[in-house]
């Protein structure tokens, strides 16, 4: 089975490099059609209601963004294109739309391409809806996307009460249930989450002030709202007393 | 009538010269009838005989104020008014020297003073003995207390316990009833403080030595200058002289001044101590050279091992570790990395003190260079949330011609103590031409940031080495404090000079210029290019030459991951034996290896087996020569070890690729900014659609360019972001983000920002110009490729 793709970029360059590497090198699907402005693209979406989008953020005329609220059928799976460094960036990855920067590499491509197949098939189409809500909230997300195996799930932010690494994934604890998550590190999450109350605590340890329940600086543990103990490393521990203490 | 008056005036002029002659000669050849010195009795028939010489000597003289000559026996005489050498030439080394104490500042006057008088005393006496042919001793020498007496130095009255014999025991005591230089200070009315007829003593001195040809210097132990009843000298051979005023000081009974206030010249001492001075700076310059060699060594002891940590933790970084591991990993990493850089820095200095750091001269786009200092530095300014702006002024240069290296490491270490010490606001490099002839031009870099600044205190030796602003500072920030004494040095050594400054409003200014030789359009240094992957042949075979086992594993994991055949000789001699069989690509080649050597094994492959394939040379010993010491023995290229995987893969571009190889891949030539190795991977070499996008670019660039332009002039910022955002997504397609790449996000941050609107028309400059030369290189590209 072939795939509809409509590929939505308004810079000839671009536009002709991915159509060449869709056809050349992704051989489960086919570009139906190919938009360069915000009405083209919603016009053409529309019709066509393709399995896949490949947006690019910043038309010149409109935004892919845009694009995302007009359409009518939501159920597209959607990727991002975006020249390095994009503001959007962040929105888009707490949604979970997967996004591709360019130059965009075919390696890149081709696995976002299966991953948006693959999700097409399990019938997933929450993500735009989360980056809708974002958008709406001030571009503050109130959602995190994770991929919990085949499976992608939204955990509300406030939810999370900590993520910790043990052996080689990690662990995403919300209302007392665990989500395990590969192919990621620690590091990618403390970038993400810093700026909502999330304090590194310990090589391993990324706790949610709001559910830190007490603090024995002493013994160097952490109790939070749910019981669960964190350590807390030495080097951290001034630091972290401090946040507390600020509230 | 006019000539005759004239005439007549001449004539007159010449009779009172003669007449002002005759005055002289009479006054100078007269001695009023008396003895023109006072001896002992029974040296008066010896003295007497010296007289009539010396009246004979001077009868023959000459004076012409028309010619400004006054001459004796057709010697050039100087009439000096004494006092002029005396009184005032100590007043004013006084003044000269006052810092030094009076005392001190007097002794170096004196000291100048007899030094001059003693060198004039030897020369007046090889003159005189010469003209008036004396050859003996005693002749040569009673003539000298005569002519002084004619010079108008002074009266010399010889005290009979004088011995004056040509051995060792010479000795002479004797008087100057009318010293020029005594009396220099009576006429002024001012009692001196010391002993004032320094150059009587000097020139008499000079005079006996000249005449007996041995040593001899005289001191003065008591003088009319200061208040004592007459001047009078004591002189000897210098080893002896103060045995002898010690005699006299007891025979007098202390009757003019305390035994340890004699001052004795130190004419003789002074050369004594500059021989030995210039021995004990030759040691101290052999044991700085080996303190050196032994720390460049030791550094190097350190590098070897430090790399091979270093490199196998880059590799094990690649391999799949869990979180935890990770970090442990990155803090090895870290911690390998700063350590490296300390033993670089020291190695530096070493090699700074030793002289063995030697400035290159090659041609490098200053434009490109700060371009690369800026994409290393924007991922740290980013984490620390500070802006980083990098103004390149539009009339830089596009080549120049210097050290592309050592500046690197000068903007390296300015700008990483900017951001290193910033945590809010901004850091800004900024590039501007200082002065310009057609030949050379002055680069002018300033580096400002907005952080904690410098203690005032501490600004004077900022660039002393291991000075920090505080411990706290060490503690803090770490670093070693050389840092910035080597880029001083660094920089002085490529002509240029450095200052560094607190600013007003808070935070700290570097500036520093650098003169360099600018070149025609064109030159452009391949070695630049940045470290990406080529499209190396798949075939290319390296032989590593290498005799450590850590290394020889480092390569072979490198070179295999890169897709690489390689194969490994130990040693030189084992490399000939392989060349000798097979054929490879690239020779990587260690320098130091038993049995046969790098050098001498380069030699024998290019002269005995005549193969011409690229050697590169890859060496711990990173030190200048040793880079011009391998292309001389015929090798291509150098590398220094521990090299980094980026590193080898530049070494690897120009060398796989270049044009002398067949096989070359790159179809854009000849090639300067444009790099085409990104489309040919994607593509897969679709050469088709390589070169539509190419005729694309060259048509719409162009458009796109004055798009940006004009809504910068119109002040639109939403039309400047997007127009800037639309460039963004084009340059990447052919290599051009490593010029603009920076520059052009900037604008899209600041257009979206609305604000700073003159750091976007600082930007934009450059972006047209590399844009420009990229349509060139792509038009050419296009025609060549539809010729084919």
């Amino acid at each position: 089975m072939l795939f509809s793709v409509v590929l939505v970029e308004d810079e000839p360059l671009s536009r002709i490099f991915l159509r060449n590497l869709l056809i050349e090198f992704c051989p489960d699907v086919h570009v139906v059609a190919t938009a360069s402005t915000e009405e083209q693209a919603v016009e053409l979406i529309n019709h066509h209601n393709p399995d896949i989008i490949l947006l690019d953020i910043e038309l010149q005329q409109g935004s892919g963004l845009e694009v995302i609220k007009r359409i009518k059928n939501k159920s597209s799976q959607v990727i991002f294109t975006t020249a390095f460094d994009h503001h959007a960036v962040k929105a888009i990855q707490f949604s979970g739309i997967q996004y591709l920067q360019k130059p965009i590499d075919l390696v890149s491509l081709q696995a976002a391409i299966s991953i948006a197949i693959n999700r097409k098939q399990s019938g997933e189409c929450v993500a735009s809806e989360h980056l809708l809500t974002t958008m709406k909230n001030d571009n503050t997300p109130l959602c995190l996307a994770i991929q919990c195996g085949e499976k992608m799930e939204h955990l509300v932010i406030q939810h999370i009460s900590q993520i910790y690494s043990q052996d080689a994934h990690l662990v995403i604890v919300a209302e007392g249930k665990s989500y395990p998550i590969s192919n990621s590190d620690i590091k990618t999450y403390d970038e993400l989450l810093k700026a909502h109350n999330f304090i590194r605590v310990h090589l391993n340890y990324l706790v949610n002030k709001t559910h830190i329940r007490s603090f024995d600086k002493k013994a160097l543990v952490i109790v939070l709202s749910d019981g669960a103990s964190i350590p807390v490393s030495a080097k951290k521990a001034d630091e972290l007393q401090m946040r507390i203490g600020k509230g | 009538m006019n000539d005759s008056r004239k005439l007549d005036e001449l004539e007159k002029t010449i009779s009172a010269l003669q007449i002002e002659n005759e005055r002289l000669r009479s006054m100078f050849a007269g001695n009023r009838g008396g003895d023109s010195v006072s001896v002992p009795a029974q040296l008066k028939p010896v003295f007497d005989l010296a007289q009539e010489t010396v009246n004979a000597y001077f009868r023959d003289l000459r004076m012409d104020a028309s010619k400004g000559i006054i001459e004796i026996n057709d010697q050039r005489y100087v009439l000096v008014r004494a006092s002029g050498l005396s009184k005032g030439f100590l007043d004013t080394i006084c003044n000269l020297y006052a810092d030094r104490g009076k005392q001190e500042a007097l002794t170096i006057g004196k000291n100048f003073l007899f030094d001059i008088a003693h060198v004039i005393g030897m020369n007046d006496a090889k003159n005189f003995h010469h003209t008036m042919h004396l050859t003996d001793p005693i002749a040569k020498l009673s003539a000298g207390p005569v002519h002084f007496a004619y010079s108008g130095w002074a009266f010399v009255n010889i005290l009979p316990e004088s011995n004056p014999t040509a051995d060792d025991d010479y000795y002479l005591i004797y008087e100057h009833p009318y010293s020029f230089e005594a009396d220099s200070w009576q006429r002024a009315g001012e009692l001196a403080s010391t002993t004032v007829c320094i150059m009587n003593a000097g020139y008499s001195s000079g005079w006996c030595e000249a005449s007996f040809g041995f040593p001899l210097t005289a001191v003065e132990v008591s003088c009319i200058g200061r208040g004592d009843d007459c001047c009078r000298f004591i002189m000897s051979p210098p080893h002896r002289i103060q045995e002898h005023l010690d005699q006299f000081h007891i025979q007098t009974s202390k009757k003019y001044q305390p035994q340890n206030e004699y001052e004795i010249p130190t004419f003789f001492e002074r050369k004594k101590v500059e021989e030995e001075m210039k021995r004990s700076q030759k040691i101290a310059e052999e044991s700085a050279r080996s303190k050196s060699d032994f720390v460049a060594n030791m550094s190097h002891e350190l590098r070897t091992p430090l790399g091979a940590i270093v490199g196998f933790t880059e590799l094990l970084k690649k391999t799949t570790l869990d979180a935890e591991q990770q970090d442990y990993l990155q803090a090895i990493s870290s911690a390998g990395g700063s350590l490296l850089s300390i033993i670089n820095d020291v190695l530096d200095l070493s090699k700074i003190d030793a002289g063995k750091f030697l400035i290159e001269k090659v041609p490098f786009s200053l434009d490109g260079l700060m371009h690369s200092i800026e994409i290393v530095f924007r991922g740290r300014t980013r984490e620390k949330g500070i802006q980083f702006f990098n103004v390149i002024s539009d009339n830089i240069p596009a080549n120049v011609i210097g050290d592309p290296m050592r500046l690197t490491q000068v903007l390296m270490n300015i700008v990483g103590n900017a951001i290193k010490f910033t945590d809010k606001g901004e850091v800004r490099i900024a590039c501007e031409i200082e002065t310009q002839t057609d030949s050379d031009v002055t680069i002018q870099f300033s580096v400002t940031d907005t952080g904690i600044g410098i203690p005032a205190d501490l600004l004077p030796t900022i660039f002393d080495r291991f000075t920090q602003a505080s411990t706290d500072i060490t503690r803090k920030y770490g670093g070693t404090g050389l840092g910035l004494a080597i880029t001083k040095q660094l920089i002085e050594m490529q002509g240029g000079s450095i200052s560094i400054g607190n600013r007003t409003a808070g935070g700290t200014i570097c500036k520093f210029s650098i003169p360099y030789s600018t070149v025609p359009i064109g030159v452009h240094d391949k070695a630049n290019g940045a470290a990406t992957v080529s499209e190396w042949k798949t075939q290319n075979r390296i032989l590593v030459v290498e005799d450590n086992l850590l290394n020889q594993k480092l390569a072979r994991v490198l070179l295999t991951n890169l897709g690489f055949e390689i194969n490994i000789a130990e040693n030189g001699a084992v490399a000939m034996e392989l060349l000798s069989r097979e054929n490879f690509d690239l020779i990587l080649m260690d320098l130091q290896m038993p049995v046969l050597d790098g050098y001498n094994a380069t030699k024998a492959i290019r002269n005995e087996l005549n193969i011409s394939t690229p050697i590169i040379a890859t060496t711990a010993h990173a030190l200048a020569g040793e880079k011009e010491k391998c292309l001389a023995a015929g090798m291509n290229d150098y590398m220094s070890k521990p090299f980094t995987e980026a590193s080898l893969i530049r070494m690897l571009n120009v060398w796989l690729t270049s044009p002398q190889q067949e096989g070359k891949t790159s179809i854009a030539s000849p090639s300067t900014i444009i790099d085409l190795s990104f489309l040919e991977k994607q593509t897969r070499n679709n050469k088709e659609l390589i070169k539509e996008m190419a005729e694309v670019f060259v048509a719409d660039n162009p458009l796109h360019i004055e798009e940006l332009s004009n809504s910068i002039i119109n002040e639109q910022w939403e039309r400047i972001f997007k127009s800037a955002h639309l460039l963004r997504n084009t340059i990447g397609f052919f290599g051009l983000e490593r010029y603009i790449g920076n520059g052009l996000l900037l604008i899209e941050q600041l257009a979206h920002a609305r604000q700073n609107l003159d750091e976007i028309r600082n930007q934009f400059p450059a972006i047209k110009s590399v844009c420009a030369q990229a349509v060139k290189e792509l038009t050419y590209l296009a025609t060549k490729t539809s010729d084919n």
